[in-house]
């Protein structure tokens, strides 16, 4: 089912109670009684093709996106995927981190080595966690705004196109490596292959997060592959069609 | 072991044994006896079993017969009365089914434990565990195959095999599953 501008805010939740992360991303606050996603976008000053791409997407994996509907800003796609990674740095990973301490404080001789596996294994995740997101922060999102001023404002394109030559934003899609894996293998191990522990409500809280995490950066991704890059491509073409004219 | 063997010479307990162990166990096969002899001439589902049986139709002898068979369990149905006799591995006529229901689960699961440790159910056949140390050691594809004497081909397939078998996807995931299961050790690859 699509979502679309007329519902009510109240009702995407009740639909998918997931979205309640998403829509904390663009400051919607709770409290919306009977305001449909238009009225409450328009109060918060959001666009609203802009928000429903997104809630879409995130609600229905298959969800494609709608062509007329892709006039919005890049500013505002960055600063949703900026809000995201900032969510994953400061929620998610920590709170997965704890939950592992919690069973590693649990553990007993016959299963402290595997846990110990289990830790180092999502330590080493967590870093290449926050490399991703540091190069996709300090590089690519810096980049992508540059492309869009010169495109919108006509100035400094020369100087861009130079960047372009250097690092264009397919550059970026071949490079962009899949975080998700290594999370899907955590969650197999600690369902299938992890000796029994003596907490397993710590082991449920755990999957929880990693499932939820999965899903979250599957989509994440999604957005930053289908719809970032194919904008961003977009206005390099016309970037360098328009140096070649003058 | 699908099979449970109750071997009673009372056609009215052993029919309320059948018919309470045929709701609870539904993927277990009853045979239903009346006594041990036809259970020894039954060749063949001898192995991993349970007997339910009268203890009156138990001998001594008998119960070294069944010890030399594998993975044979037996539970005994007893005519007292079950006061103050904390016996799990023993009916008594004047049970409720809940506790008889009781007693078969908890022998179900220490057999089923015993089993595992046993014979783990392998997973991986022994030249995939084979390639998974390898990978797990961090070997490109092309020196695992020179390694085993197999085309590159052969090790790719493999690889997408083992990895649909174990549900891991990562190279750092094969590490982590070999480790927990002893495939290598820590110091193979310089932990600890
Ligand atoms: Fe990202
Ligand atoms: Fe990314």
């Amino acid at each position: 089912m699509q979502i679309h501008r007329a519902m009510p805010m109240a009702d995407i939740i009740h639909i998918n109670y997931s979205l309640l992360q998403v829509i904390t991303r663009f400051d919607i606050r709770l409290g919306f009684g009977n305001k449909t996603i238009e009225e409450v976008c328009r109060g918060q000053g959001i666009d609203v093709n802009f928000f429903l791409e997104i809630v879409n997407s995130f609600h229905d994996p298959d969800y494609f996106p709608d062509k007329e509907l892709q006039n919005f800003r890049l500013t505002d796609i960055v600063n949703y995927l900026r809000k995201t990674h900032q969510y994953y740095l400061e929620v998610k990973i920590p709170q997965i981190g704890l939950y592992i301490q919690q069973l590693l404080d649990n553990s007993n001789p016959g299963n402290l080595e595997s846990l110990e596996l289990i830790n180092r294994f999502f330590l080493d995740y967590r870093q290449e966690f926050l490399t991703h997101i540091d190069r996709e922060e300090n590089h690519v999102f810096s980049y992508v705004l540059e492309v869009e001023k010169a495109f919108l404002t006509k100035r400094l394109e020369k100087q861009v196109a130079e960047k372009i030559k250097n690092y264009s934003i397919d550059d970026f899609a071949d490079e962009h490596d899949n975080i998700e894996d290594k999370l899907f293998d955590l969650k197999n191990i600690i369902i299938k292959y992890l000796p029994p522990v003596k907490d397993v409500f710590i082991c449920i809280n755990i999957l929880t997060e990693l499932f939820r995490l999965e899903k979250d950066l599957n989509n994440h991704a999604r957005i930053e592959d289908t719809v970032l890059v194919p904008k961003v491509r977009a206005m390099e073409k016309a970037i360098l069609g328009s140096i070649k004219r003058k | 072991m699908k099979d449970i063997f109750i071997i009673e010479n009372s056609f009215l307990i052993r029919s309320a044994l059948q018919k309470l162990i045929s709701e609870h166990f539904v993927s277990f096969q009853i045979h239903e006896m009346i006594s041990l002899k036809a259970f020894f001439a039954n060749k063949g589902k001898r192995n991993n079993c349970i007997i339910v049986i009268n203890e009156c139709l138990l001998t001594e002898k008998d119960e070294i017969e069944l010890a030399k068979f594998k993975e044979i369990n037996v539970v005994k149905i007893s005519c007292e009365k079950a006061a103050q006799m904390n016996d799990l591995k023993t009916i008594f006529i004047d049970e409720e089914p809940v506790t008889i229901i009781k007693k078969l689960n908890n022998l179900l699961d220490n057999f089923q434990k015993v089993r595992k440790s046993g014979n783990e159910v392998r997973i991986l056949s022994r030249r995939e565990e084979d390639i998974l140390k390898y990978v797990a050691l961090g070997l490109t594809n092309r020196e695992i195959a020179d390694k085993l004497f197999l085309s590159a081909h052969t090790v790719i397939t493999h690889r997408k095999n083992i990895s649909s078998k174990l549900g891991i996807k990562t190279i750092a995931g094969f590490t982590v599953y070999a480790l927990l299961n002893k495939i290598i050790l820590p110091s193979d690859i310089g932990l600890n």
